[in-house]
């Protein structure tokens, strides 16, 4: 059997037709159940949880932010969702700031840090994060 | 406010656009490639004005806001008489007028043409893909947040101390990217009054859809409408450009602007009398691109040396001159901002400051990186463009290379330029300062993203058109 221009023409659109539609169609598939039954983004899940903790902050502050992390990629990443969800603060990678980010797996070295840095706890933003700030001496 | 912060800009585009093409009706054959360069073109000119809105009143406050609409609503309104009092035009649209004639569905079953519906449905799908994925991730991918949208929260929240949008003191990565996503969604949230996530997704989605309709509408205008939707099909069948356009990326815009410098190439090769138009609007083009990411600047510098290089050999020197003109001219205004932006700002960009021409040439003379870099460029290509890998080969068996010597010219500068542009990359990845292995394979994939829509089209340029039955009849 051999197939002439024309026909090879017809039967790569055909399949460029078909692929191309079933390949959106699974993709959106999979968007779809995504959006239905993981859990949410994670820009959403940083905006929910910093959005109250933007409130008690006052205009202009700058904020430290840092987390027992640091070595796995993911510190960037919460580094920036951070500083996504509470701009137009400036959200820096230190613990010198007047207000402090600090996320810790570790109660331990949470305890550690808040005693180190002579930190008090302004608000819980969820079982591993919270907002401090300095004591005044 | 939305629809009007969208509406000025895009309508005066529309209308400079028509001007200088000088169409003899607004509606015509060539409104669809018009209204989607449009698009593009208004989102760019809005990001320059509010950048220069931004600089000299200090923010982009009601005042600036209510002065900007003034200022395109003038700007319609003398494009609107100067159209309105013109002299009735003779036809210089004549090439593009055959294609309609030629153009029959070239995939019919009992008489329902297939291609046609199967265009229409690919168009679909992929507008479903791209809501469910926004629906998904309504802040856009990790360069969307950590970059672009992150900017432009910063520009719209700080208000007048919209500087801070470019401290290197805090985690705002990148300070040295320019500005037309930031900059055109800032704008959009300064209309509305709030910084609603709608303006970002629009702006995606602008972009993502009239890439395809600008590649589709070019196709159909100079070759015919199956090989326009053939085209768009393709293009279609790449989910990763839908995926990456939801994520609101700049790689989707950036595309845009350089497939847009390549189809005004075409068009200008296609209608030789409106060349300087066509050269002065891919001049804009191809600043804007600059003006979205800062793969532009070596876009711009390639598209002059190609273009150089390709017209003073096919056509002469005078020739160049008079083209080159025109493209500066549309250039120059756009390069002039983004002059004003890098100078005025203390940025600096990662991959060229503070190297030692030591630490180059090492990094230049290591064979190996060569190997890792040439490996991802292959490796990339096969994961996320198999499509393309299959389908070109096919269709250049079955539709051959096109001996349209109206074209030559604009395809060897595209061809040339787009070779050029992942050349270019490609040391870029030899000299940079980050962990290869990370960069590579963190940005390659986008990159390729962003000639891909110039790829197909130049590809489809190339080959004859479908449904011109005496092309493929008498190979038979």
């Amino acid at each position: 059997m051999t197939f002439n221009r024309p026909q090879i023409l017809k039967i790569v659109i055909a399949i460029v037709i078909l692929f191309t539609i079933l390949g959106s169609i699974k993709k959106a598939q999979k968007e779809w159940k995504d959006f239905n039954h993981n859990e949410k983004d994670i820009a959403v899940q940083y905006e929910e949880k910093l959005g109250p903790v933007k409130k008690l902050l006052p205009p202009g502050v700058n904020i430290g932010y840092t987390n027992d992390d640091k070595d796995s990629g993911k510190f960037a990443e919460s580094l920036y969702l951070t500083q996504y969800a509470l701009s137009p603060h400036k959200v820096m990678n230190n613990e010198m700031a007047d207000f402090i980010i600090a996320s810790f797996t570790n109660p331990a070295e949470k305890v550690q840090f808040i005693k180190d840095n002579h930190l008090s706890l302004v608000k819980d933003i969820d079982d591993k994060m919270a907002l401090y700030t300095r004591k005044t001496q | 406010m939305l629809i009007l912060s969208l509406i000025l800009p895009i309508t005066f585009a529309f209308l400079l656009i028509h001007l200088l093409w000088a169409s003899p009706q607004i509606i015509n054959s060539q409104t669809a490639i018009k209204l989607f360069l449009s698009v593009g073109l208004g989102l760019g000119i809005s990001s320059l004005s509010y950048w220069v809105f931004l600089n000299l009143s200090g923010s982009f406050n009601s005042f600036s806001i209510i002065l900007e609409a003034a200022v395109f609503m003038v700007l319609i309104l003398v494009c609107a008489v100067i159209q309105l009092k013109r002299k009735p035009l003779c036809n210089i649209n004549e090439p593009f007028q055959k294609n309609e004639k030629e153009s029959q569905d070239i995939l019919t079953w009992h008489k329902i043409p297939f291609l046609t519906i199967g265009f229409w449905t690919a168009i679909l799908c992929t507008v479903v893909l791209f809501v469910t994925r926004t629906l998904n991730n309504p802040h856009g991918s990790w360069d969307a947040w950590a970059i672009w949208n992150m900017r432009a929260r910063f520009l719209y929240r700080s208000q007048e101390h919209w500087i801070t949008a470019f401290s290197s003191m805090h985690g705002c990565t990148h300070t040295d990217y320019p500005l037309l996503i930031p900059a055109a969604i800032s704008r959009i949230w300064g209309y509305i009054g709030s910084d609603t996530l709608h303006a970002p997704m629009i702006v995606a989605f602008l972009f993502t859809f009239s890439t395809v309709g600008l590649i589709v509408s070019a196709m159909i205008l100079i070759k015919n409408r199956n090989h326009g939707y053939v085209t768009g099909l393709i293009l279609l069948s790449l989910t990763f450009f839908t995926i990456h356009g939801a994520g609101q990326v700049a790689d989707v815009p950036f595309g845009f602007f350089v497939l847009s410098t390549m189809v005004l190439f075409f068009l200008k090769d296609k209608l030789p009398e409106k060349s300087a138009v066509f050269c002065f609007l891919a001049g804009m083009m191809a600043g804007l691109s600059a003006w979205t990411k800062n793969e532009g600047l070596l876009f711009i510098i390639i598209i002059l040396f190609s273009h150089f290089i390709v017209t003073v050999f096919k056509q002469g020197r005078a020739s160049y001159f008079k083209e080159i003109r025109p493209l500066f001219l549309g250039l120059s205004p756009v390069i002039l901002i983004i002059a004003h932006f890098k100078m005025n700002l203390d940025i600096s960009n990662d991959l060229v400051s503070k190297r030692s021409a030591e630490s180059l040439v090492k990094l230049l003379f290591d064979p190996e990186r060569y190997l890792i870099v040439g490996k991802s460029y292959l490796y990339y290509l096969n994961k996320k463009f198999l499509a393309i890998i299959i389908t070109f080969p096919l269709m250049l068996i079955a539709l051959k290379l096109s001996g349209d010597k109206n074209i030559k010219v604009s395809s060897t500068i595209s061809a040339l330029a787009i070779l050029l542009l992942l050349f270019g990359y490609f040391m870029i990845y030899i000299i940079t300062p980050h962990d290869l292995a990370w960069h590579v394979k963190t940005s390659l994939s986008r990159l390729y993203l962003q000639v891909m829509p110039s790829v197909v089209f130049v590809f489809f340029m190339l080959l004859n058109s479908i449904g011109r039955q005496p092309d493929y009849g008498s190979r038979k």
